[in-house]
């Protein structure tokens, strides 16, 4: 009962998302665009994070290496789309491979500072490698092969699919073993379950969401810098998730837009809009530790009796 | 019992943690069907004997040896999901099992593993209808049927050492180790668990069972070590073992006070 809920409101949410652009201007369009980005990524980390157990504080490296790959295929190298996203998806696979191998051999506070040290490595690989990432300036003129009301829906579809699909996933036998080695993992073991296999595979599909995101944000901004890349970025990964709610794959989805909603009003309001933001996480970690979709269920459940 | 075919052999087991000789030269056989118990005293090495089994810690030195196919596999310092993988289940003394997960999730995983479907996406975790019944039938057999759909974290403390060892028979193993499976229950719940070892006993499954009480050894077992400082003190029948009279006054007798 409890699991069809949750797939009647995620579909319910991505139907109100379908129809929000006929009331919205070009500014909120977009704004919801990368919304829905910042959804798609909370989701693919809740995956690794809520589901598996594992605490990243690199994941911005997997985002910028998505759309880094894309862009620096359409842009420096030259290649057609598809080409260029073959080769965002290969960059992916290699940064995630290579420090999933060697971060994966720790967890808890350990892994989380592992994944931040590769992905500060990464970051200043950007920085330096000007003639391939642009370095600080970025790379510029990315095309967008289409309106942005019409590449709203492109990323609408895109991200629909896969969060529906990690939804899925996590109802897997794949997805439960995920659930049995965040649990407990040397019972995980004692039952036969290889952990490092599970974790590796688990890290590597929340890597390719990562990717899939950083890869429609390219063209959305037309533009990409290195902020994306820096720590700050997987911070606000780690923030938006809990945010949203972690035991559910809705709950980190709302948590990306829940997150970009915070960002624009408290802007309007205060330049300090990042206190805003961390008054609203510590309330929320303090009152309702399971996010904005623990509330909502609770609610729910009481409603209901 | 004697005539039927060796399932695991422990062959001259060792392990030291730093000075400490925490087993000291462990060898026996353990028959198809068999129900072995060990028993002594705290420290005595009885769990760390089981991890050297288990592959959860690797031994300094000796091997071990699991059936597989009609012949005797080494196993020794196999990781532990390999060696669940060739037919040796474990429980736990403090009972070890997933707590985010329901009483159902946490058998699947065992139905899963053991039909090697780990790695399955196409179909959903509840989406088996031959797991299903086989679940439906282990969760009957252990009395967890009331608390079928609850979190293990919500479960009672008897209700979680039923589960830890509900989910480690769902493997079918050819050899399942119990270590303290009545330690903290109520007699009730006692006698509950040594009806269900009875019930699962004879036929294709042997085990291995660390136990303080020796009125459940008596009643379920068909042999008895008594390990003492890392060393078998004594490996025969139970009755024979609890007459024999050094490992009475040198030793259970004492214990056997203590423990009441």
């Amino acid at each position: 009962m409890r699991r069809d809920a949750e797939l009647y409101s995620l579909i319910l949410l991505l139907g109100v998302l379908a129809v929000a652009p006929l009331f919205s201007t070009q500014y909120t369009v977009r704004l919801l665009t990368v919304g829905l980005l910042y959804g798609l990524a909370a989701v693919g980390f809740n995956l690794l994070y809520g589901y598996t157990g594992l605490l990243s504080f690199g994941h911005a490296m997997f985002w910028s290496a998505g759309a880094y790959g894309l862009s620096i295929g359409l842009v420096r190298l030259g290649l057609d789309p598809l080409q260029s996203i073959g080769l965002a998806f290969l960059l992916t696979l290699v940064v995630a491979l290579a420090t999933g191998y060697l971060s994966l051999r720790h967890t808890e506070i350990y892994f989380a500072m592992l994944t931040l040290a590769f992905a500060q490595l990464i970051y200043a690989l950007i920085i330096k490698l000007r003639d391939v990432t642009g370095g600080d300036e970025g790379i510029y003129g990315i095309p967008r092969p289409m309106g942005l009301g019409e590449y709203y829906y492109l990323v609408l579809a895109i991200v629909a699919s896969l969060v529906l699909l990690a939804w899925w996933i996590v109802r897997t036998p794949l997805g439960l073993g995920f659930q049995a080695v965040r649990d407990n993992s040397s019972r995980a073991a004692s039952v036969g379950l290889d952990v490092s296999r599970v974790r590796l595979v688990s890290y590597v599909i929340s890597a390719l969401y990562l990717s899939v995101a950083g890869m429609l944000y390219a063209p959305l901004n037309r533009a990409i810098t290195p902020d994306i890349a820096f720590w700050t970025f997987s911070a606000i990964i780690v923030i938006m998730t809990i945010i949203g709610g972690v035991r559910r794959v809705a709950g980190a989805f709302i948590g990306g837009l829940i997150f970009i909603f915070i960002n624009i009003n408290a802007m309007r309001f205060t330049e300090f809009w990042q206190l805003i933001l961390g008054l609203i996480l510590a309330i929320l970690v303090y009152l309702a530790p399971e996010g904005v979709s623990g509330i909502v269920e609770k609610v729910v459940r009481r409603v209901r009796g | 019992m004697s005539g039927a075919e060796e399932v695991l052999v422990a062959e001259d087991l060792h392990k030291w943690f730093g000075k400490l000789h925490a087993v000291d030269g462990v060898s026996f056989r353990l028959r198809r069907g068999e129900v072995l118990s060990i028993v002594g005293p705290n420290g005595a090495g009885k769990t760390t004997l089981l991890n050297l089994i288990s592959g959860v810690v690797k031994p300094d030195a000796g091997r071990v040896f699991l059936r597989r196919s009609g012949e005797l596999v080494d196993i020794t310092g196999r990781p532990p999901h390999e060696v669940t993988r060739l037919g040796l289940g474990r429980s736990f003394q403090i009972p070890n099992i997933f707590d985010g997960l329901t009483v159902e999730e946490n058998i699947l995983i065992s139905l899963l593993t053991r039909t090697g479907r780990t790695g399955v996406v196409r179909r959903g975790y509840r989406d088996f209808p031959e797991l299903e019944e086989e679940l439906s039938e282990i969760i009957e057999t252990f009395g967890l049927g009331e608390v079928r759909g609850r979190l293990g974290s919500e479960l009672s403390h008897g209700m979680r050492k039923k589960l830890d060892i509900a989910v480690s028979f769902a493997l079918r193993p050819m050899v399942l180790l119990l270590d303290e499976p009545t330690s903290g229950l109520t007699q009730g719940e006692k006698r509950d668990m040594v009806g269900l070892i009875k019930g699962l006993r004879g036929g294709e499954y042997s085990f291995i069972i660390v136990e303080h009480d020796l009125d459940v050894v008596r009643e379920v077992s068909d042999s008895l070590i008594v390990m003492h400082e890392g060393r078998v003190l004594a490996h025969d029948e139970p009755e024979k073992v609890l007459q024999m009279s050094e490992v009475i006054s040198a030793y259970l007798g004492g214990y056997h006070e203590a423990i009441r």
